[in-house]
């Protein structure tokens, strides 16, 4: 075991002391940096002033009208639909984070050994990621279906429940539900990244754990967390953004309802600006969804600086 | 290492040789110089005087649509005449659904929209439309030909296809008002005589359905996910003269909607509603129905193509008048245009353009289209010449004399959620307080009416002499206050 | 007393193994079952999809929902066109991000910390959408707006972040002293990335490759877009997409299922490549040199 640790620290420090090479830019750097530079400014950032110049202003495609704050004053005094999807983001992001995380971490650790049926298995949990979302949203629709579905005829079967569940329908669990389907839609995604990040791990450090009598448990404690340290900070925050930015399925599966139940800010912010699917077609409220939007990137980028400032302190724990 | 290298190398030819096969085909680039204001919509363009069709050459007319269901047909239709015009016009037909609108504003800021293209009713906001110049009127086109099978006067609505004199599409087909379709052998197993006239009647025989439907058939079903409100309950307010706007005094007032979400709270909370109708779609719904397991739901013309091809009924179904409050009518039922054939302002030549559209228009095209089933036609002269045997079940949803289209009120969008939203909502089976929504509901709109027409957005409507069943002799008065 | 210490290593090993496969298999369940949903739904006809029931299987296998999916999708151009379109994003994020992320990770420049700042920033605003119209716009200045490379270049742009950032990350798990080494060779800056770093890299390029490639075959608005007024050159998904659409009447359900299941075989196969190279990690030697 010492031994192990002892080899464990050397292999760190080594990161460790290893702080970048300094100095200003220099022509490869400039050339290398070039097209990242110029895809940011034209594709993220160019939209985005584009988009910001509308806050002040009722915008329906056409025409504008100047309104000055007004886009403001509605979203902090006079939009409760807005701050209650404020709070079903976070939740919605919490529970599939909580679910994600662990199970696709997990299986890229057990898939990363030699294992019998190892590429079946991540073929199979492969496959989900390569369906869009619009239509493995509809599939579940379709087996959530509460009259004659296939999911509460199968529980009936079995006698788990006795009457059907409204699985998207009803205040109490639809959140779950759509939940369930992020869940489905998302873990092999982070089960990809995490098999990368493993590939980074030398398969001696295992070795000489296995040898000083280390049983998996312990290795994956000792060697595989801190390990994969770097990577795992990289993987919870891509997956912290596209959790908190997740609105395609929920679109598909309810709507953001029943009732607002599952209403989340970006599919607020896109049916303000794109008209709501399920319902009438009103006028766009391209200003005021730009502003929400605003809003929202706000209060996910103070998340972030959180979890930076959170990870940051995981980073001296190691 | 080396193999790696070797890998991307050809990853990268491979590649490049797709990108030459499949990019060097696309076709040539036409100039873009469309002049654009600030908004990406087009200036004026005076495109009629030129592009006088030049003999020996063929025309191409580029025609979208957004209809997939009639696809065949009009395909079919679309080969015939390119195949009589050859060396002439030649129709290119293309079909796009999603995001359909967005396309044309953005192909006519690219100069790549379509000559024409299909449209019907609420499709888009024909006054914005206008005004950004994306489409022009007709009238200049029009021939006294065309007048004969449609009747310009008839076919005018304000704000909806015409603005003052400016026709800018003519509908081909008329979608009928909504009908209550019902299944007769489920009435019969419950010992009902007849459909309902009125909505209390509705309501109780939802609930007799349900009883003898043993927790497999329920009584009515509505679909929650898609348009919920507009298919029973807002026809059965309009038969009964509630809508959500005062035409009389210029205002919106929602107040009348009040019995209709009771009625609906009811049939849910006595389990008459299909379950999970709250998030239902409209094709589940249709499926369930055709498979007998539904009692009543309320649809337009088109359910006839869905219940006998798509989803084919399992058994005998009937359709009738929506039922109003009382039995009595006492107002529009409201029915839409649909397949209008509207011209864009980047016409290459509006002749060729508008001969395209006289034909897709035309009776030769129209008789068959409504033979198939496809939609009931806004023109008499069309239908007389159509082989009623051919559309039996079509025909139970012919036009009734109390169906009109609705003068087109304010559109305006208050802070909150739209109104239909809002009310179905309000149907469902909680502990909202009806009164109070309805009078919050009323107050937003009517601020934010004030707030548009003050701003210039919109005008305020107000029809004095308003008649909730006859719209054709009303007076319109818009005020900028 | 060894003997015994083994066998009792081997039977806890058992166990081990069998609480691995239990839960593998239960999660197999739980991931395959709306894949079988998919794939027995795609031969089950309209009606008998849209009721529902508690039959995965059709009661009678239609291939004619493959055929019609086949015809109405336009599959055959269709597959290339994403081919091609998402080949392209994928060679160009592979190069814009690994150059990019190296260079983060490795050096120390004036506003990195800001541009560093800026990308992520962008990976949590989501005008995703709602930016088409400003950068169709654009792309019309430029004459970009009738292939599909101005969609190539956008999804490139919005790709990048993400992957920067991981690249960036796995560079930190690299030493240092593979660098350092290069340098001590006389490798340039450059020379350093081209020759030591980006074999290093390979697993996480792999997976780059991959999740872009992915990207860039469910991308299908804007390229729907750039192609308006040329539908040959549209890519699968919104062709899939689009048979959901049918205007007045009901949706083919069945038809897209089918072109779904359909549409997933191309990018399993470019998966299975791929994933090669995830086996294959330093391991192959490059901290030994």
């Amino acid at each position: 075991m010492s031994t192990l640790t002892s080899g464990f620290n050397k292999y760190k420090s080594k990161l460790q002391n290893s702080k970048g090479i300094k100095g200003g830019w220099d022509i490869p750097l400039i050339l290398m940096m070039l097209p990242t530079i110029v895809l940011l400014a034209v594709v993220s950032i160019y939209p985005f002033m584009w988009l910001l110049k509308y806050v002040f202003y009722d915008y329906n495609g056409f025409k504008t009208y100047f309104i000055g704050l007004d886009n403001f004053k509605r979203v902090f005094t006079n939009d409760p639909i807005y701050w209650k999807s404020v709070v079903h983001t976070f939740e919605y992001a919490f529970l599939k984070l909580l679910f994600t995380m662990p199970i696709s971490l997990m299986v890229a650790v057990v898939l990363n050994h030699h294992l019998k049926g190892k590429n079946l298995f991540r073929i199979i949990f492969f496959i989900p990621t390569v369906i869009s979302a619009a239509v493995y949203s509809l599939i579940f629709y379709f087996i959530y279906s509460p009259y004659n579905g296939i999911l509460n005829n199968m529980l009936m079967e079995w006698g788990w429940i006795t009457a059907p569940i409204d699985w998207l329908g009803s205040s109490a669990i639809a959140m779950s539900s759509v939940v369930i389907v992020a869940i489905w839609g998302g873990f092999g995604n982070y089960m990809i990244l995490f098999l990368a990040g493993l590939q980074s791990i030398s398969q001696e450090v295992y070795e000489s754990a296995d040898i000083d009598g280390a049983s998996k448990v312990q290795s994956f404690f000792q060697i595989t967390i801190p390990m994969l340290g770097p990577i795992l900070k990289v993987v919870l925050l891509l997956a912290i953004t596209t959790a908190l930015k997740d609105y395609q399925s929920i679109m598909v599966l309810t709507g953001g309802g029943p009732l607002d139940r599952t209403q989340v800010m970006f599919l607020y912010v896109y049916q303000l600006m794109f008209g709501n699917e399920n319902s009438a077609a009103g006028q766009l409220q391209i200003g005021y969804g730009a502003t929400v939007g605003l809003v929202s990137s706000i209060i996910i980028g103070i998340a972030t600086a959180v979890f930076l400032k959170l990870s940051k302190k995981l980073d001296n724990i190691y | 290492m080396k193999l790696f290298k070797k890998k991307w190398v050809t990853g990268l030819l491979t590649a490049t040789l797709l990108g030459t096969t499949l990019v060097g085909c696309s076709s040539p680039a036409n100039s873009s110089n469309a002049p654009k204001s600030e908004e990406g919509t087009i200036k004026k363009e005076v495109s009629k005087e030129e592009g006088v069709k030049e003999k020996g050459k063929e025309e191409k007319v580029l025609v979208w649509t957004n209809n997939r269901h009639d696809a065949e047909y009009m395909q079919q239709v679309v080969a015939d005449f390119n195949k009589k015009h050859e060396g002439e016009i030649n129709i290119e037909f293309v079909i796009n659904t999603d995001n359909y609108i967005n396309l044309i504003t953005m192909g006519i800021s690219s100069n790549q929209a379509p000559d024409i293209f299909c449209t019907m009713a609420n499709q888009f906001d024909l006054k914005s439309f206008a005004d950004s110049n994306i489409i022009q009127p007709l009238n200049p086109y029009i021939t006294e030909e065309f007048k004969q099978i449609y009747d310009l006067k008839a076919l005018s609505y304000e704000a909806i296809n015409t603005l003052g004199e400016d026709i800018y599409y003519v509908p081909t087909a008329q979608r009928s008002g909504n009908r209550l379709i019902y299944n007769k052998e489920l009435f019969q197993k419950a010992g009902i005589a007849a459909p309902p006239k009125t909505l209390p009647e509705l309501v109780e025989m939802a609930k007799k359905i349900t009883e003898v439907g043993g927790g497999v058939q329920y009584g009515v079903g509505m679909p929650g996910q898609s348009f919920a409100f507009s298919r029973l309950i807002e026809p059965s307010a309009q038969v009964s003269g509630v809508g959500p706007y005062d035409y009389v005094n210029g205002k919106y007032d929602f107040s009348g909607y009040k019995p209709f979400i009771e009625a609906t709270r009811q049939m849910f909370t006595e389990g008459s509603m299909i379950p999970g109708a709250a998030t239902m779609k409209v094709d589940p719904l249709r499926v369930q129905f055709s498979e007998g397991n539904i009692g009543m739901y309320s649809n337009a013309s088109q359910e006839v193509g869905v219940l006998t091809d798509q989803f084919p009924a399992k058994m005998e179904w009937g359709v009738a008048e929506i039922p109003s409050l009382d039995g009595q009518i006492k107002g529009a039922l409201s029915a839409l245009p649909q397949v209008g054939w509207a011209m864009t302002t980047t016409v290459k030549n509006p002749e060729a353009a508008w001969k395209v559209i006289e034909y897709l228009s035309s009776l030769e095209v129209m008789v068959g289209y409504v033979e198939k089933g496809y939609s009931l036609p806004s023109s008499s002269v069309v239908m007389e010449k159509v082989d009623q045997s051919k559309i039996s079940k079509l025909a139970e949803f012919g036009k009734k004399d109390y169906e009109s289209v609705y003068p087109q009120f304010p559109q305006v969008t208050p802070q909150g959620k739209g109104w239909k939203d809002v009310l179905w909502e309000a149907c469902l089976p909680t502990d909202m307080d009806i009164d109070k929504t309805l009078e919050e509901l009323t107050k937003s709109y009517n601020e934010a009416l004030d707030a548009e027409v003050k701003m210039g957005k919109v005008k305020r409507l107000i029809i004095k002499d308003y008649d909730p069943l006859n719209f054709s002799n009303s007076t319109y008065t818009y005020l900028n206050e | 007393m060894m003997m015994e210490k083994l066998k009792e290593r081997k039977a806890s090993k058992l166990i081990g193994y069998g609480i691995i496969y239990t839960c593998l298999i239960i999660l197999t369940l739980f991931t395959i079952y709306p894949i079988l949903y998919v794939v027995f739904g795609s031969f089950k006809t309209n009606q008998e999809l849209v009721l529902g029931g508690s039959n995965l299987l059709p009661t009678q296998f239609n291939f004619s929902n493959y055929i019609e999916a086949w015809k109405l999708a336009n599959f055959g151009r269709y597959t290339l066109n994403s081919v091609f379109l998402s080949t392209m994003v994928m060679l160009g994020i592979l190069i814009v991000s690994s150059m990019a992320g190296y260079c983060m990770a490795r050096r120390d420049f004036f506003g990195k910390e800001f541009l560093y700042g800026l990308l992520i920033s962008f990976m949590f605003i989501n005008i995703g959408s709602v930016s088409l119209r400003p950068l169709f716009e654009l792309a019309v200045k430029i004459n970009l707006h009738k292939s599909l490379w101005g969609v190539i270049l956008i999804c490139i742009g919005m790709g990048q972040a993400t992957n920067i950032f991981l690249v960036r990350g796995y560079m930190a798990s690299v030493p240092k002293e593979l660098d350092e080494a290069a340098a001590i060779d006389g490798c340039g800056f450059f020379q350093t990335f081209y020759i030591i770093i980006l074999p290093v890299l390979k697993p996480i390029l792999a997976t780059v490759a991959l999740l872009s490639f992915r990207g860039a075959w469910n991308e299908y608005i804007l390229a729907q877009v750039f192609t308006m007024s040329n539908p040959a050159m549209r890519p699968l998904t919104a062709g899939v997409i689009a048979l959901k659409s049918t205007g007045d009447g009901a949706a083919a359900w069945n038809i897209m299922f089918a072109g779904s299941a359909m549409s997933i075989i191309p990018i399993l196969v470019i998966y299975l490549l791929a994933s090669k190279y995830f086996m294959t990690g330093l391991t192959e030697g490059a901290v030994k040199g």
